[in-house]
């Protein structure tokens, strides 16, 4: 019976694991990015903004399945629109199928004509390519993303995260100081930038951008982490532990170790206090 | 030699004649040796008087009498075998010769004793001699000169004399004379043979056409023969008294007689009544025939009744009444079925085949004379005459079903001497099927011959017309299927069978006509054509399928071209329904139409390929691809390698369709399927369903199935760089899926240079990369395996920073100097030991910092950096104990600024480290333990972090 609750245990655990954060904004006026995608539209926006058809919405409300056999079946009408295929490697993306995700995405460079799909095909194709942890590569694709087309915002964002990833918190800053975001109120925005000045060593800096986030997202596991460090920097270690004792677990593995990290920095601080 | 025959035949009927009649060879044999016995005792006497002498004579008449019956004997005997008419004297040879032998031993006789008392009586025997075995005409005379001789009346040699000149008289019709010496004759009452003498003068009147006397002369032999005394011919009285009563003219008396003396009259009364009908007494017959009726119904003497009938139908055909004589016939009919039904009855039916006979007459006379009327009376003809010609033929059917179908023939025949075509088309058609069920080919031919005419006429009403020249054509190729008349008849049945659509029995004609007549083939051909035309109009394809079968399996051995063309024309016309319906939007619908022509055994292989392939193409618009892949293997295996072929292209984008479909697994199965049934061809298809395979292996992560695809299709590739493609993509998923396993298995197995460079690098990458210390063991024991110089150097640096790192963690912990007592010149000691250390460390491993090996570079900048920083700020906070305030605020500013030397050489590491990342933007992993907060990594991830896209903003 042990065993068997055990298995159960470790099951949900496996469940509730997840490659990627959660990340919805139910405020649009916080989603600086909102017309390039939808992957951090919450329901609520879903259901009453979102202009694109079912298949694609259904996707991010979590019925992967359905929605791909409903791309499948309007295979013959649909296969020549713009987006089809692309819409359906992002299904594959949600669903976490990096592999046909892949497929898909190659599909769109190759279907497609129009730079915009190309470059939103390569910017997720780039994403696709950290996942394979294929860094260098993942880069090319989005500078190549960026080049095709310059004003879109997600392909900056993303490459500054990876900037942000490997250590190179100026160019992460220069990407994301960008004519583009100018005058943003965007959530994720502004946390890399305080990111990148926290661990630039500019707390000042860091503060600012932290203030500009709404409250709320400080549950955030990733926000949560980061500003708990921003904190323990200023010496604030007991609001630190309240920030990560907040945070949402986004049972992201890499994720929850730096978390873990930190409660225990915070509780050997605590008790040397 | 032919007597020697004649003496063996004779010897052998001789004993045949034995055994079946002992007694009469006996008796012949008997008499004659008696004769033998005494004529050879006469002959030996010494002194032969007349008296002897006639005795001889009456033996020799006797020898004669005896040698006449032998030879008259064989002679019928003969007879019963053999037409000896013509030869019959030379049967009585020895008769003859004999006779003269006795004619001139009388005659000798005569001469020798002109006066001799006997002389009458040799005379009288010589006559009878002469009578019956002689052809001298003596008779006469002698019987005259017996006469004259005896001059007593009342003496029985004159009597005898007399009467047999009577006899004579009247065996010569010589009435007159024979009458004269009857009625001598018949004075000697004592006569026993009296009545006979009665009754040959009676006929003697009678020829003489003296009824009266002639009727009272046998009424008289009758009532003689009545008495005991006289011999009795009353049979032959009656059979003949009463036709001396029709010649008589007095017929009624006849009956009348018959009636009162004779308790059962009809034997002779239906003589009688054929007599008197001969005699034109029509109404007298009738009376008679009635009156033996009656004694028949009285009686029931049944035993007479089928001689009576016949009686009756003599009657009425003398007179020509047909419908009596029908009639009769019809009461015929009714008493040899009851003779058949009721045997108990034992009802006389010996006359049967004379009454078939009689009834077939007259039918004959009738139907002959209907026609000839019907001629001669411009088209009009008696309809009771003709019913009851129709009935003959009935009760001949009746009574004799063995020529039924001659009858029934005869029936049509006369339907149609009166033009009664209607009726006669039937009766010969009944003829027919008759004809047919007792093999009888002679009246099939005529009945069909006739109804072939009748239906040339074009007499009757156009559709019943061509209903009957349907069955005459279709018997008459069935009866002669290779005959003169059916060779024409095929393609005209096959004609009228076309144009109304029958296209069956058109067909069923035609494969006939085929198997009498395949010299005709190209006809045939053209005729074969017609129907699948006809099939085509009407859309009728299960027929056209059936015929396609036939085709194949060689009839009208139609040529490979045509047979597709037809099969061609069936897909077609099968797929267009089902293909309305996909086009209609009801493809479901569609697909199980398609799939319902597959599975109907009916149709060839090709219109199965076909029709699976339809539905395979369905299915595939309806997103089903599993169901298009079974329907595609089935469609494949029904076809020819033609077809195989031809299809290619088409498998192929249906291949790709799939996977287009996201059904990778199925795509993978159907590349793998037609990349191994093509192998050979090696065309830039083969190569694209390899790379099908491998890349849907891939992208359903079965590294094993693209791996079996690479060994086992490798060969089938036109351009091998395709295989070296795989074998990159093969090996680009194990780096992507960072499976260490697969991807040395791979590398071992595949082992290019390129890729052994790759894997080294992707080894390295993983060492810095992965967390996992089994890993990292893996690797650097992999690493040992390569050999090569380069990795060599890696695994040395690796170890090299192990020991470091190490050696960094003891040098950090190290304490400068922790004496109680300052001692300036120990602490220098000190001092000097620990810097000479991390001099040391320097010197061992300050190499790393520029490894090629990014990570370990970047590390080991960074543990130099900590090195110093941890040296620089140990020596800046160094705080001797047992050092007084002054000096020891001295020690320290000097120590702080030592110290800040150490510290700033850290720093120096630090930027130049900052600065080298920064410039080559490297992204390792070693870069992210520089840029910690409390020595905590980043918590952005790019991965989990990024975005990805579905529009852009102009949407």
């Amino acid at each position: 019976m042990k065993s068997i609750t055990f298995l159960f245990l470790l099951l949900l655990l496996a469940s509730c694991s997840s490659s990627r954060i959660d990340r919805k904004i139910d405020d649009v006026a916080l989603d600086s990015l909102a017309d390039e995608t939808y992957l951090r539209w919450g329901e609520g926006r879903l259901k009453k903004n979102a202009k694109s058809e079912y298949e694609v919405i259904g996707c991010y409300q979590g019925e992967t399945t359905k929605t791909l056999k409903s791309f499948k079946n309007e295979y013959l009408s649909k296969n020549q629109t713009p987006y089809y295929w692309l819409h359906i490697g992002n299904c594959y993306f949600i669903k976490e199928n990096w592999s046909k995700a892949e497929f898909f995405y190659r599909m769109t460079m190759e279907e497609t004509k129009e730079k915009t799909i190309k470059s939103i095909a390569l910017n997720n194709l780039g994403l696709i390519h950290f996942k394979y942890e294929q860094w260098e590569k993942g880069k090319e694709l989005l500078l190549e993303s960026m080049k095709i087309a310059p004003k879109f915002k997600v392909p900056r964002y993303n490459i500054s995260q990876l900037y942000l990833q490997f250590g190179l918190f100026d160019k992460a800053i220069e990407v994301l100081n960008d004519s583009a975001f100018k005058g943003h109120k965007d959530i994720d925005v502004n946390f890399s930038l305080a990111n990148a000045y926290l661990y630039k060593g500019d707390l000042k800096t860091s503060a600012s951008y932290f203030q500009m986030i709404p409250r709320d997202s400080f549950h955030r596991e990733d926000i949560a982490a980061t500003y708990a460090l921003f904190l323990i920097k200023n010496g604030k270690i007991k609001e630190a532990k309240e920030v990560m004792d907040d945070r949402e677990r986004s049972g992201v593995l890499e994720l929850t170790t730096i978390s873990q990290k930190i409660e225990k920095m915070i509780a050997l601080r605590l008790k040397e206090e | 030699m032919h007597k020697l025959n004649v003496v063996i035949l004779f010897s052998l009927f001789s004993t045949l004649a034995q055994a079946s009649a002992p007694k009469a060879l006996d008796r012949w044999t008997v008499l004659m040796t008696l004769v033998s016995k005494e004529m050879k005792i006469l002959e030996n006497a010494k002194h032969k008087g007349p008296e002897l002498k006639y005795r001889m004579l009456e033996l020799h008449s006797e020898r004669l009498k005896l040698l006449h019956e032998k030879n008259n004997k064989d002679f019928m005997e003969k007879s019963k075998t053999a037409n000896v008419s013509k030869n019959k004297e030379s049967f009585f040879q020895e008769t003859r010769e004999y006779y003269q032998y006795t004619k001139q031993f009388g005659n000798q006789l005569l001469k020798e004793y002109p006066d001799a008392r006997r002389r009458a009586e040799v005379l009288f025997a010589m006559a009878l001699n002469s009578r019956d075995y002689g052809r001298d005409n003596i008779t006469e005379k002698y019987l005259l000169e017996t006469i004259f001789l005896v001059k007593d009346p009342h003496h029985s040699l004159r009597h005898h004399a007399e009467t047999a000149l009577a006899d004579f008289y009247y065996n010569e019709k010589r009435f007159q004379d024979a009458i004269s010496y009857y009625e001598k004759v018949i004075t000697k009452t004592e006569d026993e043979w009296l009545p006979k003498h009665y009754f040959n003068l009676s006929w003697c009147y009678l020829k003489v056409r003296e009824f009266d006397k002639a009727i009272k002369a046998i009424r008289d032999s009758y009532a003689l023969s009545k008495i005991r005394q006289y011999v009795n011919i009353n049979d032959q009285v009656l059979d003949n008294i009463g036709s001396f009563y029709v010649y008589a003219g007095r017929p009624l008396e006849g009956l009348e007689f018959y009636l009162k003396n004779e308790k059962d009259p009809i034997p002779y009364l239906m003589p009688m009544a054929k007599k008197t009908s001969e005699k034109g007494h029509e109404k007298e017959t009738e009376e008679i025939l009635e009156a033996t009726q009656k004694l028949v119904d009285k009686n029931d003497w049944f035993q007479y009744q089928e001689e009576l009938f016949h009686s009756y139908l003599d009657f009425y055909r003398h007179y020509n009444r047909f419908s009596d004589h029908e009639q009769t016939s019809r009461s015929m009919v009714a008493y040899y079925k009851k003779a058949e039904t009721d045997k108990k009855l034992k009802l006389k039916t010996d006359l049967k085949e004379d009454s078939i006979e009689k009834m077939r007459t007259l039918a004959g006379f009738l139907q002959v004379k209907l026609a000839k009327n019907m001629k001669e009376d411009g088209g009009s003809y008696k309809e009771q005459e003709m019913t009851i010609v129709l009935n003959f033929f009935n009760h001949l059917i009746a009574l004799d079903p063995s020529h039924k179908v001659e009858y029934l023939y005869f029936r049509g025949e006369t339907f149609y001497s009166v033009r009664r075509f209607l009726d006669a088309a039937p009766a010969y058609i009944d003829c027919v099927n008759e004809a047919k069920l007792v093999k009888n080919d002679d009246y099939s031919h005529k009945a069909l011959n006739s109804l072939l005419s009748l239906t040339g006429m074009e007499v009757i009403e156009k559709t019943l017309n061509t209903k009957y020249l349907v069955f005459a054509y279709s018997e008459h190729i069935g009866i002669w299927p290779r005959d003169e008349k059916s060779e024409l008849i095929y393609p005209k049945l096959f004609e009228i069978y076309r144009q109304a659509g029958l296209d069956e029995k058109a067909s069923i004609v035609l494969r006939a006509y085929n198997k009498s007549y395949p010299e005709h083939l190209t006809e045939q051909q053209t005729l074969m054509t017609k129907v699948l035309d006809l099939f085509i109009d009407r859309k009728e394809t299960k027929k056209l399928a059936s015929w396609i079968h036939e085709f194949k399996s060689g009839f009208l051995s139609f040529s490979k071209e045509t047979i597709e063309k037809t099969e061609i024309t069936l897909g077609n016309m099968l797929f267009l329904e089902y293909q309305a319906l996909a086009k209609q939007g009801n493809k479901a619908a569609a697909a199980k139409g398609f799939e319902s022509i597959y599975e109907n055994p009916l149709y060839t292989a090709k219109v199965k390929s076909q029709s699976a392939f339809f539905a395979a193409l369905t299915y595939l618009e309806l997103s089903e691809t599993e169901k298009s892949y079974h329907w595609q293997v089935l469609a494949f295996e029904s076809m020819t390698l033609e077809e195989r072929m031809s299809k290619r292209d088409e498998q192929l984008k249906m291949t790709e369709r799939t996977y287009k479909l996201q059904d990778f697994v199925t795509s993978f199965k159907m590349s793998g399927f037609f990349l191994k049934q093509f192998c050979s061809l090696k065309d830039d298809i083969q190569n694209r369903f390899y790379e099908v395979a491998v890349m849907t292996a891939l992208v359903e992560e079965n590294a094993e199935g693209a791996e079996n695809v690479i060994r086992l299709h490798s060969n089938c590739l036109k351009k091998p760089e395709s295989r070296e493609n795989a074998l990159a993509q093969l090996y680009s998923f194990f780096e992507k899926t960072g499976d260490f396993r697969g991807l040395r298995l791979h590398v071992h197995r595949y082992p290019s240079e390129e890729f052994k460079n790759q894997y080294r690098f992707t080894l390295q990458k993983w060492y810095w990369e992965r967390s996992s210390l089994n890993l990292k063991e893996q690797i650097r024991q992999e690493f040992k395996a390569l050999k090569n110089p380069e990795v060599m150097v890696w695994l040395k640096e690796i170890e090299d920073y192990k020991n470091a790192d190490k050696l960094l963690s003891e040098l950090k912990n190290e304490t400068i100097w922790e004496q109680l007592v300052f001692d300036g010149e120990a602490y220098n000691k000190a001092l000097e030991n620990h810097l000479l250390k991390v001099q040391s460390f320097k010197q061992n491993y300050q190499h790393l910092t520029s490894s090629t090996q990014t990570d370990l570079a970047i590390l080991s900048t960074r543990m130099f950096s900590s090195l110093y920083l941890n040296l620089g700020e140990k020596i800046s906070n160094i705080k001797p104990k047992g050092m007084d305030a002054e000096t020891l605020k001295d020690f320290s500013a000097a120590m702080k600024q030592v110290g800040g030397q150490f510290l700033g050489v850290s720093r120096q590491f630090d930027s130049q480290l900052v600065k080298a990342l920064k410039e080559k933007e490297t992204l390792a992993w070693g870069s992210r333990s520089i840029a910690s907060v409390e020595q905590i990594e980043n918590p952005v991830f790019s991965f989990f972090t990024g975005l990805t896209m579905d529009k852009s903003r102009e949407d």
